[in-house]
């Protein structure tokens, strides 16, 4: 790895397009900025050990960093040694304004998220920030679905009674608190059509579920 | 197309909303490339103030490469994917105009319109779509449904009862605004439902505000985006009005296509071999926002199910 150059271009593109995304998964399951970016980079560490295995087979990078960032997750929720920053504390900062409110708002939020099990947080955030799949959250947390849906609505149920009111605050727009999950539509493929001549679909990015880490 | 999810999705987009700048994601990898007695321990560090730029370190060969930083504002990201959120949660009239062009080949550029009115928050809708092929969708209690029009070209769907001119689509089948054609022709590999649209959005790696926007009755704002996905990028730009709506949403889509050739031999698998790099084009405008839309689904007596897609593919699998 060292002085391949073609290895840290294309993983430091792949950093600079999904970075932010995983970094916003990240700190909804850990509460805070500094543990989200702690949580992410240690598991960048991993991802780059594997990149070269991951981009010669044409795997889903974005689906093996997911599976690294779940799992180191919960091994650090185990083993409690990260300190966890007191959720009230807010940094100094250019907060003001329209700026502060956004903040205090979604530290609210997070705060909610915290009290909720760290099952119920990761199937919530899985669920419906990374829209998710059931069968690929069971996959991601080593459970069924039938327990990804439970997780699920307990954990609508109890961030319900944890933001009962935040409906009325604005940003959120919508119905708060929503009801319970409904199964959603699948997936997009390409609908084919033609005769026996061969037909064209694109390259499908499906999750191999691959990661390094302990449970 | 659900309003409950989305409200979560919403309340979730809003709790990672206030990212600080200045995060260094590959600074653990990094430190790992430096020599053992120089390698930086572990720890949380304060916050940065606005501006500051996470700065490579270290000797490694790496140095000057990993210096990748979270580079969107906080606010542009959120408003998109919130943006997306509240439109995939209402009703609107939708106009796309379609293209996909192969580079290679015979460079053939085809082109398809549809037109559309969707009621989100029940999960209903309508479009139309003419061009290399024409037919109606209608989605509604969960499914999809399609009605080709008579003499349409390039459709095959199995042969099936003349007084069923709907047909019901498996869960989880979508829609393409051009089809997938034979003899090495192009493909439009871009979906014409609002929430496959819209869900580009909700998926984007980078967002950049590129300033105001405007159009018939709306201000707003215009955002850049991409979104990488295993062969495939997306990328364009996104108009907001100030109610948080989508406005415009253009995006062109560059991926690698695979060729499915039929199977050698019966009972065996298809062929799949590497094929050319497609690049579609969708402009999409949304508007009447609150219009309602009276869709429901086909009559049952009117609609024939059929068990897979690949039965409208002709090939025998």
């Amino acid at each position: 790895m060292p002085g391949d150059d073609g290895v840290e271009e294309s993983f430091t593109a792949f950093v600079r397009a999904s970075g932010e995304r995983h970094l916003r998964v990240a700190v909804l399951l850990t509460g805070d900025w500094h543990a989200a970016e702690d949580l992410v980079q240690a598991s960048l560490v991993k991802l780059y050990r594997a990149w070269p295995r991951v981009d010669q087979v044409g795997g889903d990078p974005d689906a093996y960093l997911r599976r690294i960032i779940v799992n180191t997750h919960r091994s650090w929720w185990r083993a409690r040694w990260r300190r966890e920053a007191p959720a009230a504390q807010l940094p100094d900062g250019p907060w003001r304004g329209e700026d502060a409110d956004q903040r205090a708002l979604a530290v609210s939020i997070r705060q909610a998220l915290g009290r909720l099990s760290s099952k119920q947080r990761a199937v919530l955030v899985l669920r419906y920030f990374e829209d998710l799949p059931e069968a690929e959250i069971a996959s991601l947390l080593g459970c069924s679905p039938g327990t990804v849906k439970t997780h699920a609505h307990r954990g609508l149920r109890a961030l319900r009674a944890e933001l009962g009111g935040l409906g009325e605050l604005d940003g959120l727009g919508g119905q708060w608190p929503p009801g319970d999950p409904p199964t959603g539509a699948g997936p997009a493929v390409p609908m084919s059509a033609g005769d026996r001549d061969p037909v064209f679909s694109t390259a499908n990015g499906k999750s191999t579920g691959e990661g390094s880490d302990s449970r | 197309m659900n309003g409950t999810d989305e409200d979560v999705e919403t309340m979730l987009v809003t709790g990672s909303s206030d990212m600080p700048p200045g995060i260094d994601l590959l600074r653990g990898v990094r430190d790992r490339q430096a020599p053992a007695r120089r390698r930086a321990r572990y720890r949380m560090r304060a916050l940065a103030s606005a501006g500051a730029v996470a700065v490579a370190g270290g000797g490694a060969v790496l140095a000057t490469t990993l210096t990748a930083t979270v580079a969107s504002a906080p606010s542009a990201f959120a408003a998109v994917t919130a943006a997306a959120a509240k439109t995939s949660a209402e009703s609107f009239q939708m106009t796309m105009d379609a293209s996909t062009t192969q580079p290679t080949g015979n460079g053939k550029k085809l082109s398809a319109r549809v037109t559309g009115e969707f009621d989100m928050s029940r999960g209903v809708g309508e479009e139309s779509v003419t061009g290399p092929w024409q037919f109606q969708v209608r989605y509604a209690d969960h499914n999809t449904y399609v009605h080709t029009d008579p003499g349409s070209p390039q459709v095959v769907f199995p042969a099936g009862d003349p007084a069923k001119p709907w047909w019901e689509l498996p869960t989880g089948t979508p829609l393409t605004s051009t089809p997938i054609a034979a003899t090495g022709d192009q493909v439009g590999q871009m979906p014409i439902s609002p929430d496959a649209l819209l869900g580009l959005l909700k998926s984007a790696g980078t967002v950049t505000d590129e300033g105001s926007a405007s159009g018939p009755g709306w201000t707003g704002t215009k955002y850049g985006f991409s979104v990488t996905e295993a062969k495939s990028t997306a990328s364009g730009y996104v108009d907001v009005d100030r109610q948080g709506q989508v406005r415009d949403l253009v995006t062109t889509l560059t991926s690698q296509a695979i060729v499915v050739s039929p199977p050698l031999a019966p009972a065996t698998k298809p062929v799949e071999s590497p094929g050319p790099t497609l690049t579609s084009t969708e402009s999409v405008t949304f508007g009447d926002f609150g219009t309602p839309v009276p869709v429901s689904a086909p009559p049952a007596s009117e609609v024939d199910q059929l068990k897979s897609p690949a039965a409208m593919s002709g090939l025998g699998w």
